[in-house]
């Protein structure tokens, strides 16, 4: 009973500290470590791809940043109310730690602070681009799905539409041709 | 006031779909008319909020209730900020799980994926045309998003890295143009 419980809290903390680790990443919103989430999520059996596909369709269309909404399901998923409190908590205990920490580093270390936001930005696309990649590649032969992306991609950079209308008219679309 | 931030930033988060940068318009306007802060003041919180990693919305309440009421305030707001969008995930992944099966369901998670893939590369485009580039920046993105395709255990190292080599980068750029 005593290792069984051990096991189960070993396998938490696991889970817990990957979202802290890629918190540290979650520069620029969300988007850049939902990559990396799906990599660490099916690695480790938290969810398989189809099931990735539905938490981020889910996270996206409830309120809330997607990247937390993400590891509040996994959470939820793997361990019920704790797990979804703890993944939800560490996941945004990066920015705090930071912030709270730069003010104290800012006194020893000086840097030139529009080089540093600039090479952040290169950082960050570097990831949002792994994270669409990820996300497209293994439905390059979809071609219903790489259709919705691209018009998606259009209405997005072309007009003020709010996407989350697009992706709910894409959703009812779903529904009746994909279903 | 921490009961007042508090509220705020619950309704923000309860009633906004779409993710954190559809919330920030939105907590401007209610922080300006319940005579909490001022734009000046906010906008400089958005420069921060920004270059902090973690969610748009989260990092605004955490740096908001900082300001305004300290510790205490960035706790109080930062909670009502996690609230809503945790019971909703919850609520959803508990449907989910009932009607995974069902084919309009399934249909409708796969479609508005679609519509997600096609908004990622949008925000990857918004993102990258903000850039100012040069040839060492595009190499340096090409090169880091194909080694994270192959393996993404070391992407803490290509993160840093790419970060390093842009600051020193840009600073030799830099005095070679004073000189």
């Amino acid at each position: 009973m005593y290792m069984k419980v051990k096991k189960e809290v070993e396998m938490m903390l696991k889970m817990i500290l990957i979202f802290f680790k890629i918190g540290f990443l979650a520069f620029g919103g969300g988007w850049s470590i939902v990559g990396l989430m799906q990599e660490e999520m099916i690695k480790n059996g938290y969810l398989s791809f189809a099931q990735f596909t539905e938490a981020v369709s889910i996270s996206q269309m409830t309120p809330g940043p997607v990247a937390v909404n993400m590891a509040t399901y996994v959470g939820y998923r793997q361990y019920g109310i704790i797990g979804a409190v703890l993944n939800t908590v560490f996941l945004v205990l990066p920015p705090v730690i930071i912030l709270f920490s730069a003010t104290i580093l800012g006194k020893f270390i000086k840097v030139d602070k529009k080089k540093l936001f600039s090479s952040l930005g290169i950082a960050t696309v570097i990831l949002v681009c792994l994270t669409f990649l990820q996300m497209l590649l293994p439905n390059v032969t979809e071609y219903r799905i790489i259709i919705v992306a691209f018009i998606t991609f259009l209405l997005y950079i072309k007009t003020k539409i709010d996407p989350i209308y697009i992706i709910l008219g894409a959703g009812f679309l779903g529904a009746f041709i994909l279903g | 006031m921490i009961f007042n931030l508090f509220w705020m930033f619950l309704k923000v988060s309860a009633l906004t779909l779409g993710g954190g940068y559809a919330m920030v318009p939105v907590m401007d306007k209610q922080l300006q008319s319940r005579g909490i802060m001022i734009e000046k003041d906010f906008y400089e919180i958005l420069t921060i909020a920004q270059s902090l990693p973690g969610p748009i919305a989260f990092n605004v309440a955490l740096l908001c209730g900082k300001k305004v009421a300290g510790i205490k305030g960035a706790f109080a707001s930062t909670l009502g900020v996690l609230i809503p969008p945790f019971f909703a995930i919850v609520l959803a992944a508990s449907i989910i799980k009932k009607y995974s099966d069902n084919v309009y369901v399934k249909g409708f998670l796969k479609g508005s994926y679609g519509a997600v893939i096609g908004m990622v590369g949008g925000v990857l485009y918004k993102m990258a045309s903000k850039q100012e580039w040069n040839l060492f920046k595009v190499i340096m993105c090409i090169a880091g998003v194909l080694i994270l395709l192959a393996n993404k255990d070391i992407v803490v190292m290509v993160f840093l890295l790419v970060i390093i080599l842009n600051y020193v980068y840009e600073s030799k750029k830099g005095s070679r143009n004073d000189a």
